[in-house]
């Protein structure tokens, strides 16, 4: 039995609506439809098949101007996996100084990516 | 900075990415006094409390955080030896030139040779759209409980309802959801979404957030804190409909219900502000109708990028240092004209004889379109939203030598095609 599964591309302010067309058992892409451009194709692959956003949040710090410091994952994570982060994140204190682009946390829940800092906290 | 070091060729007041590009362009022309004046302690501007990545995807061809786009600007201004005067204040521009500005060494006074507007936008508040109810704590805009939330480490309560779907709005829901709050739904009163389709599938969509399209907060409950709203469907005339009301339990509603730009200072200078944009009325050169001020960023239009703010405010840059140098500008005889479904252009005004990029917005979205600039440019569109701005190079070789002697006025219009 195919399943039908909607996206919505975000490539450009058209926001297709793509619906793919899958077949349950092999989990195979059978039919892609409802793009207005190739890009839409890849984009609509990519978001059934593995899903992945960029994590940014804070960290607590021990400075008193700055008690918080932005970070972000240095690479996408799985879409799925955000909510389940964010508990990781919230456990990560970092002590001055810190440069922009620092590792203030490596290898979160043995996925191979690490919490970068987006600001200077000096 | 002393307060003898008053040779200042230009002021630039605001030190968001507006200043801060504006500032970096005018120095590289070789003016020697660039001097940034801001009221925060820090550089940057609205860019700090702007955690999420989005920014520069145009201007630097990557996905930057607020801050890490707000510090390649702020190292360039530190390297290129741009005066910067922190904590201090501007309270007053004259129409010719004088800057009254208050810091802890009191009240000064600058003359800079000419000056550049970037002061951003501010927050439409409950007062400005008139919600009913009481008035308890814990209604928020979207940038304040941005701000409590990425920047001082507070949250604002624990099940929240945001009004209004702008990109702030949506952002909001996001940070607030991944920081273990009940967002119960975002409540837009018009019948499309606000910002911009990437923030509505990512903010929205991935952490199954309702949105509820042609809906309102039409009453706010609770005496000391929020205990809940009223949401109802509204009318065609945004009237709330009887008999479609539904109460929703939450301690915190957040409005996110559009940017003003900022101009007192622009007013008391005698800077002609467009009454649709809210901000002053400009030339091609970011020049407003007072010779030597110039104008960039949010302060002008309403962004939703923060790489056409930077762009915009590199011309105004670009200009002003050509102005204290002394040269002269072409006059801007011609006026753009928002005509069918375009509710802005900027500039306001052009001379015809230069290059120049213009800015729109439409008023409704509409599919398959063509966007007419008088005679001289047609563009197909598959779609046009308000949430995205229009942009157009005009070539002067190419287009505006093709207009006929004399004309006044380019009236742009988009219109669907075949009509
Ligand atoms: C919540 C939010 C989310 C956004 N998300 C994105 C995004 O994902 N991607 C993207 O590309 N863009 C985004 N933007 C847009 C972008 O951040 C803004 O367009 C940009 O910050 C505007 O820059 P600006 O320099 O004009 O104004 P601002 O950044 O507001 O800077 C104005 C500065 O002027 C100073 N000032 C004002 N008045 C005075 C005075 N009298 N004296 C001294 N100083 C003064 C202020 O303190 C401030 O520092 C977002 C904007 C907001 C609000
Ligand atoms: S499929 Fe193509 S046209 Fe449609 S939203 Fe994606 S990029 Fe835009």
């Amino acid at each position: 039995m195919p399943k039908k599964v909607n996206v919505i591309c975000t490539n450009c302010p058209m926001g297709c609506g793509i619906t793919l067309t899958v077949d349950e058992k092999s989990d195979e892409v059978i039919n892609i439809e409802g793009n207005k451009c190739k890009q839409g194709k890849e984009y609509a692959l990519a978001e059934y098949k593995n899903p992945v956003r960029v994590l940014t949040a804070t960290v607590r710090t021990n400075s008193l101007e700055n008690p918080l410091l932005p970070v972000r994952t240095d690479k996408p994570v799985p879409r799925d996996k955000m909510k389940e982060m964010m508990y990781v994140v919230a456990r990560v204190n970092v002590k001055k100084p810190v440069q922009l682009g620092q590792v203030v946390e490596q290898n979160i829940m043995g996925m191979d990516v690490n919490l970068i800092a987006t600001e200077n906290l000096t | 900075m002393t307060v003898e070091d008053k040779n200042i060729d230009i002021l630039i007041i605001g030190a968001g990415p507006a200043g801060l590009a504006a500032a970096i362009r005018a120095k590289e022309e070789g003016v020697s006094n660039v001097t940034i004046i801001e009221r925060d302690k820090i550089l940057g501007g609205l860019l700090h409390q702007c955690i999420h990545n989005g920014f520069g995807l145009w201007y630097f061809g990557k996905d930057m955080s607020g801050p890490e786009y707000a510090n390649r600007f702020i190292n360039m201004v530190k390297d290129l030896g741009i005066n910067i005067l922190l904590d201090s204040m501007v309270l007053n521009i004259t129409p010719d030139k004088k800057v009254t500005f208050c810091n802890k060494n009191g009240v000064q006074t600058l003359e800079p040779k000419a000056i550049i507007l970037t002061m951003g936008c501010r927050e439409r508040s409950r007062e400005s759209i008139m919600v009913s109810g009481n008035r308890p704590a814990g209604v928020f805009t979207a940038g304040t409980a941005q701000r409590f939330v990425n920047v001082e480490g507070y949250i604002p309560g624990k099940e929240v309802v945001i009004l209004g779907s702008g990109d702030i709005g949506m952002i909001m829901a996001r940070r607030l959801t991944l920081e273990g709050l009940d967002v119960k739904a975002v409540v837009e009163v018009l019948p499309f979404v606000g910002g911009l389709i990437r923030n509505e599938v990512q903010c929205l969509h991935d952490f199954d957030i309702d949105i509820l399209l042609k809906h309102t907060v039409s009453w706010i409950h609770g005496k000391e804190r929020v205990e809940g709203v009223t949401i109802s469907e509204v009318d065609n005339k945004m009237i709330p409909i009887a008999g479609t009301e539904k109460d929703v339990k939450c301690d915190t509603l957040i409005l996110s219900v559009g940017l003003v730009p900022e101009n007192e200072l622009s007013t008391m200078a005698g800077v002609k502000l467009d009454p649709i944009t809210g901000g002053p009325v400009v030339d091609e050169y970011r020049m407003t109708n007072i010779p030597g001020i110039f104008a960039g960023g949010n302060v002008v239009q309403v962004h939703d990028l923060v790489d056409n703010v930077s762009w915009e405010s590199e011309i105004a840059g670009f200009n002003a240092a050509r102005y204290a140098k002394g040269e002269m500008f072409k006059e801007g005889k011609i006026r753009l004209i928002p005509g069918n479904n375009i509710r802005y252009v900027v500039p306001q005004v052009i001379s015809g004889e230069e290059d120049v990029t213009v800015y729109m917005r439409v008023r409704e979205p509409k599919e398959m379109v063509r966007v007419k600039i008088g005679d001289v440019v047609r563009k197909a569109e598959r779609i046009v939203k308000p949430s995205s701005m229009l942009k157009y190079d005009l070539s002067h070789e190419k287009h505006l030598s093709k207009l006929t002697e004399g004309t006044k006025e380019i009236t742009i219009s988009c219109s669907e095609k075949g009509k």
